[in-house]
């Protein structure tokens, strides 16, 4: 189904529910692995995605698509995983450069993650990038999102987006074997 | 998804996307159910507002100029008597903190 004709569906409200019921078929996988690479562990990932989807029901009356419908809904799941890791970390706000201190305590403390040769290389070389790298190469290279979009939905410059991306695939490609990658 | 289990060993439960569907439509459907109680609040700042409304149109008081009559749709209060939700301090975080999700970009450089 084409965005136009789902916004149509949940712009009405006779068919609102109809088309939100499809929205969550169509978007709720990415989502929630967008939100698990940012939370990591399964039990928050849950409750982050419900309560992005709770969102996007309320909120889809205002959406003014001045983007994409998946972009805002990514943008929204962003947001969300941030409030999240906020609330979390009571303390300390996350911060774009800084480092996420509890990457392998939250990763080893989830009961749905297998640690095995290459996702413990992986997993070890993405807890040593900042906030802002991590997530830029997980939203190009897992979620396979376009530099623009990935743009939109952190708020951080295309150009700035891309020489990060580029940077951090060079030093993952440099210490996995670049047949695996 | 599956790279995220082959690189990233990250696992969900079975059928975890069938049962998280239904646990969200769930929740929107209990949360538009939602009875009675909120309503009579609801009812009573409505009255209150009518009643005061009422009475500057009434009395023509001089302190109030059309200016001041604009309503801000942007104020809890204001959304509470439109919803029918009840006014409570975690309604107002709650209408504040979604108003920054679906308006603000985090990280804006």
């Amino acid at each position: 189904m084409k965005e136009g004709d789902l916004l149509k569906l949940l712009k009405n409200p006779t068919s609102k529910n109809k088309g939100f019921k499809l929205l969550i078929d169509l978007y709720q996988e990415k989502t929630y692995w967008m939100i698990r690479k940012m939370v990591l562990s399964h039990d928050s990932a849950n409750d982050v995605l419900q309560d992005t989807y709770i969102r996007i029901f309320k909120g889809i009356d205002n959406f003014k698509e001045e983007s994409k419908l998946s972009t805002w809904i990514y943008r929204i799941a962003f947001n969300e995983s941030i409030r999240f890791l906020n609330k979390e970390s009571k303390f300390k706000k996350v911060e774009l450069d800084s480092k996420d201190v509890n990457y392998s305590r939250k990763l080893f403390a989830d009961t749905f993650f297998d640690a095995e040769n290459l996702s413990l290389k992986f997993h070890q070389i993405l807890s040593e990038l900042s906030f802002k790298e991590r997530n830029i190469f997980n939203m190009k290279y897992f979620d396979e999102l376009r530099f623009e979009d990935i743009s939109k939905i952190t708020g951080i410059n295309i150009n700035t987006v891309k020489s990060v991306y580029y940077k951090v695939e060079k030093k993952i490609k440099k210490e996995i074997n670049e047949s695996t990658l | 998804m599956n790279q995220h289990y082959k690189k990233l060993g990250l696992k969900i439960p079975k059928d975890y996307f069938i049962k998280s569907r239904e646990e969200i439509l769930d929740k929107i459907n209990i949360k538009k159910k939602k009875p009675s109680k909120k309503n009579n609040y609801s009812y009573y700042f409505l009255a209150m507002a009518a009643l005061f409304i009422g009475a500057v149109i009434l009395y023509d008081f001089p302190f109030i100029n059309e200016n001041l009559i604009e309503i801000d749709s942007n104020s809890p209060i204001i959304s509470t008597l439109i919803s029918g939700e009840e006014i409570t301090d975690e309604y107002i975080i709650e209408f504040y903190s979604e108003s920054l999700v679906l308006n603000e970009i985090y990280f804006g450089h």
